[in-house]
């Protein structure tokens, strides 16, 4: 018979055994799996283009957290300077709208402005027409436009004529002359590729202190590295700071990998639930390693009879290890099916807007992954008992004829050990996970500085070539307020340009009276351009002063509101009222102009949760600022569905070739920055909820096999006249002593994961006493239940057996 | 050896009754025993003749399912399990057949355990322990472990462990069963020493030659005592 067979045979004769070892591995498989899945699908695979990993984004920054996009005179001159480059293009995103496309409403296309070389850095052919020429990268050059392959399978059913048909985009037709291969969605999912050197003479963009949006990619030359990259681009930044102190004073470039640009900020936390699930499985393998060696010992007999008829210590490793990998090979299987099963609520759980995260697929990596740890695992459970089992005292398994009077002492250790190394990473994980819960909690409770709830969002791009003034946009604004506000169930309605979760703007500003500061040195707030019942639709509290109204024109005095920190932050222990700033609110060619403050209104948190640097917040009027990126925000009690139907009812009546995008409920908006929290949280307390139950059960098996081979010493004991309480004692204070040492271990490793988790978590502080004596608590409980049953058995045991022969 | 005096122990038509798959066994039936202080008695008999159930029910390990049975003047046999312990830990001193100690408790530890049991404090744990030690002549190995000690060293040991409470009896389950003739030997002259220095103790054996160095030999047979006969 071979080792294979044998093995199938063990198995199928301990049904209840088989099945309690592979469910175990399976959940630990499987969990394993699952995350690899996301780990895979995000962080792994590689993006669709060729040499992806030549790819880089450039951008500027002033220090950590303080990056900002380029300024295209920059771009020009590290375009010239670079060696490590083979091509560096520059990208500008934004928002367009598509129409006179006949039989189909308008609608809201992404687009990016993008040198020609950009497609050279993609490196993908189109899959129809050709992208820009040079001729048609210049300024002057006729409209052209590369379309995406999902913007021509749907609008122009996939229509090959489409080549050198006209597109309108914001007005402005363009030229179609190739289509893009369904992979090419860079940047950002974009759906028109427009040329970009066409507009570099706007003088906005040419101006070295200006940042406009503008990011830079590029295609590292082959066997140039990151790091020499990112040498050689501090020192041409450091060369402009010097030429140009002024507008570069401060500023470097940052160079990144284009899949770190994408997903970096999901490597810690997708590393830690990584870490998290590993835990996990190590406990299960723990778990296992004690049931295999608890059942060695029990068929001590059987591997002495192997022994005495000739077989080597390898040779009856080997057929314990086929066990164990029969196992495993099971239990791997099963936990892919349940991988598999739970990958649709992976991906609701997972931050919408990042596109990899919705691409999680069981693919060969994914499969490869689950066979090697089914492999490993099934040495790392199965090794130490199989060797145990080979080395038991062969003389004494056949004398007494059955598992032996007792187990070694090192085995006795060993198995301590695997429950104390139990509840050291379940205590631990438990640490992690309140860490976490209660870091997602504190988010959900923060105070935003206005009402999420019953808000309404909806956005308009107005194209700047129809919508060319103040006045104009102002009737739209106007007429688009009024009809909404009248619509029932509407309490109220304001528009904002560049609002609350939606990117935002900053701008450079100096209080009146002061010196005016190089652009350099100039501090910066953040700039929204409202109109209507902006502040009372969010429920922000004008705290002193007005809101803005009707005498607030064109032609009137500038005027702005300012929140609570930039009156603590410039103005303390003044009335800010009245006070005037040189406030550059955006208008073409119009710089700083002296604008009056005559409102002071509570402070909104505009990136809520992902808030790194707040900075102070300056609104204008759209009656003084020409603003075409409009966002309806409605209070009411309406379901989104309907009030979303009834603006773009309200929107056509006024406009219709405008579209409206992006309807949804604000609160949708708060949700998406908790996203990734959310899924941390969630998957965090399922993998400490599993290692809880497996550290439970695993000291519960300990307990009860260790009760099951002391019973006659148990039964001497009683005999001697222990009372069955003194019993219970001993078993509990046997799961006692492993919850202690587990515990102490567990808190130093979970005070080393709470500092590692301290960038993840919010509001939360990495070391919390409450939350380690609650996990304390329920470490104990979980202790006490485990050893109860045991001790309680223990304490039955009759004394009788102690006059039965060995 | 009957000195007149009450008896220590008075059985009184015990009987026992194991049911096991719906088939009663009657181990022992009307049993009528008084055990007096200072006795030395043995109980004889062939295999599965009621010996042991009979010392189990002696020693407070068991129940009788009918009788009664009186230690000292108090009724015993309906007592809880607990109390029957606290009893047990006071009054009975066992030596079993296999020794029966604990592998990984030290010889001192192993006397020491009923008196742990008791509650006694650890100073006069120590004198009762050691006492008991110098009495089977093993006090030189109260630092072993049993693996490290002979059969019949052993025997001493769980000998003196019964010995350590004091107790009113001490009850032997075939105590050279796993001994050389040689240290089966020795330790029937350990206990002979004991019962002449006062101890009272009954002895299960199926060995004649052991059997007689009791005073009084109780024969049974199918769960019946067939011979009660004091020594000549």
């Amino acid at each position: 018979m071979n080792d294979l067979t044998f093995a199938l045979r063990q198995l199928r004769k301990s049904p209840g055994f088989t099945f309690v070892a592979v469910l175990t591995l399976a959940l630990g498989i499987g969990a394993n799996t699952a995350i690899f899945s996301i780990v895979n699908a995000v962080l792994l695979r590689p993006l669709p283009y060729p040499d992806a990993d030549r790819i880089m984004v450039l951008n500027e920054s002033s220090g950590p957290g303080q990056d900002y996009s380029v300024a295209l005179p920059d771009y020009f001159d590290w375009r010239n300077e670079n060696t490590v480059f083979e091509h560096l293009a520059a990208t500008h995103k934004e928002s367009r709208n598509l129409s006179g496309i006949p039989g189909r409403d308008p609608e809201r296309v992404s687009c990016a402005s993008v040198t020609r070389n950009f497609f050279n850095i993609i490196g993908l052919p189109p899959e129809l027409g050709r992208t820009f020429s040079q001729d048609e990268d210049k300024v002057g050059a006729p409209p052209v436009a590369v379309i995406s392959d999902r913007v021509w399978r749907r609008v122009f059913n996939a229509d090959p004529g489409v080549l050198g048909r006209s597109i309108t985009l914001h007005d402005q037709n363009y030229t179609v002359t190739g289509v893009m291969p369904p992979q090419m969605t860079s940047p950002q999912d974009t759906d028109a590729w427009l040329s970009m050197m066409r507009r570099s003479n706007n003088p906005a963009w040419m101006d070295r202190s200006h940042h406009p949006m503008i990011y830079v990619w590029g295609k590292l030359k082959p066997g140039v590295t990151v790091d020499q990259a990112r040498t050689e681009m501090k020192g041409i930044a450091a060369r402009l700071e010097k030429t140009y102190p002024d507008t570069n004073g401060g500023e470097t470039a940052v160079v990144t990998p284009l899949l770190d640009n994408l997903v970096g900020k999901y490597r810690t936390n997708l590393g830690l639930l990584f870490g998290a699930v590993g835990l996990v499985l190590l406990i299960a393998c723990a778990n296992l390693a004690n049931l295999f060696a608890a059942r060695g010992a029990a068929r001590a007999r059987e591997f002495a009879i192997h022994a005495a008829v000739g077989a080597t210590r390898g040779q009856i490793i080997k057929k314990l290890l086929f066990e164990s990998f029969l196992i495993a090979l099971l239990g791997g299987a099963l936990g892919f099916l349940f991988a598999v099963w739970v990958r649709s609520s992976l991906i609701a759980l997972s931050p919408g807007d990042v596109s990899r995260f919705q691409q999680i697929s069981f693919d060969l990596p994914v499969l490869g992954f689950t066979f090697l740890i089914a492999s490993l695992t099934s040495v790392l459970f199965g090794l130490w008992p199989a060797w145990q089992a080979s080395h038991a005292d062969v003389q004494l398994a056949l004398k007494t004829g059955s598992a032996g009077s007792g187990d070694p002492p090192s085995a006795k250790r060993a198995r301590d050990w695997l429950v104390i190394s139990e509840i050291a990473l379940t205590l631990t994980l438990l640490v992690a996970a309140s860490l976490v819960l209660k870091s997602f909690s504190k988010m959900q409770a923060l105070q935003l500085g206005y009402e999420p709830r019953n808000l309404f969002s909806a956005r308009v791009e107005l194209p700047w070539k129809t919508y060319s003034s103040r006045e104009k946009i102002g009737t739209f604004a106007k007429a688009l307020l009024d009809k909404v506000t009248a619509l029932p169930g509407v309490q109220s309605a304001g528009i904002g340009s560049n609002s609350p979760l939606m990117g935002g703007w900053q701008t450079g500003f100096w209080r009146d009276g002061a010196a005016q500061p190089t652009p350099a040195q100039m501090p910066s707030s953040d700039l929204e351009v409202v109109t209507g019942d902006y502040f009372s639709t969010f429920k922000t509290p004008l705290l002193r002063g007005r809101t803005f109204n009707d005498r607030d024109t064109k032609d009137s005095p500038r005027v702005v509101i300012v929140d609570q920190a930039m009156a603590e932050q410039y103005f303390p222990g003044e009335d800010p009222i009245g006070k005037r700033l040189f406030v550059d609110a955006g208008n073409d060619e119009e710089g700083n102009v002296p604008s009056e403050i005559v409102g002071v209104v509570a402070r909104m948190r505009y990136h809520a949760v992902d808030e790194m640097a707040p900075l102070p917040l300056i609104y204008c009027s759209m009656a003084q600022a020409q603003r075409t990126s409009l966002c309806l925000f409605v209070r009411s009690s309406m379901s989104a569905a309907s009030l979303s139907k009834s603006i773009r009812d309200v929107v056509a009546s006024i406009d219709p070739n405008q579209p409206v995008f992006d309807a949804r409920p604000m609160l949708d908006r708060v949700q998406e920055t908790w996203g990734t929290h959310r899924l941390l949280s969630f998957l965090f307390s399922i993998f400490a909820g599993l290692a809880l139950v497996l550290a439970t059960i695993g000291l519960y098996g300990l307990l009860a096999y260790t009760t099951l081979k002391r019973v006659r010493e148990i039964g001497i004991r009683l005999a001697l006249g222990a009372r069955p309480a003194q019993i219970r004692a001993l078993v509990l204070s046997h799961g006692l002593q492993l919850l202690l040492i587990g515990s102490a271990i567990g808190l130093v490793a979970a005070f080393a994961l709470s500092r590692a988790l301290q960038n993840v978590l919010f509001e939360v502080k990495g070391i919390d006493p409450k939350i380690y004596f609650g996990v304390g608590a329920l470490l104990s409980a979980a202790t006490f239940f485990a050893s109860w049953i045991p001790a309680r058995r223990a304490s039955r045991v009759n004394p009788v057996v102690a006059f039965r022969a060995e | 050896m009957n000195n007149g005096s009450d008896p220590l122990i008075r059985l009184s038509s015990v009987t026992k009754v194991f049911l096991t798959d719906e088939v009663e066994t009657h181990a022992l039936s009307g049993i009528h025993l008084d055990i007096r202080p200072g006795e030395y008695m043995s109980i004889a008999g062939p295999s599965g003749c009621g010996k042991t159930t009979l010392l189990s029910i002696l020693g407070l390990l068991d129940t009788p399912s009918d009788g009664s049975y009186s230690l000292k003047g108090h009724e015993v046999a309906n007592l809880s399990f607990a109390d029957r312990a606290r009893i047990r830990n006071r009054e009975i001193g066992f030596i079993f057949q296999s020794f029966n100690l604990i592998g990984d408790l030290t010889v001192f530890e192993n006397v020491e355990l009923p008196l742990t049991y008791r509650g006694m404090a650890a100073s006069e744990r120590k004198s009762f322990v050691t006492e008991a030690l110098d009495r089977v002549g093993m006090a030189h190995r109260a630092k072993h472990l049993p693996s490290q000690l002979s059969g019949g060293q052993q025997q001493r040991v769980a000998v003196a462990r019964a010995l350590a409470g004091r107790p009113a009896i001490l009850l032997a389950d075939e105590p050279t069963g796993n001994l050389d003739s040689r240290n089966g030997e020795a330790v029937m002259q350990l206990l002979k020493e004991l019962h002449e220095n006062g101890a009272t103790i009954c002895m299960v054996t199926h060995d004649e030659r052991f059997a007689q160095h009791a005073d009084r030999t109780v024969h049974l047979f199918d769960g019946r005592v067939v011979e009660d006969r004091m020594a000549a």
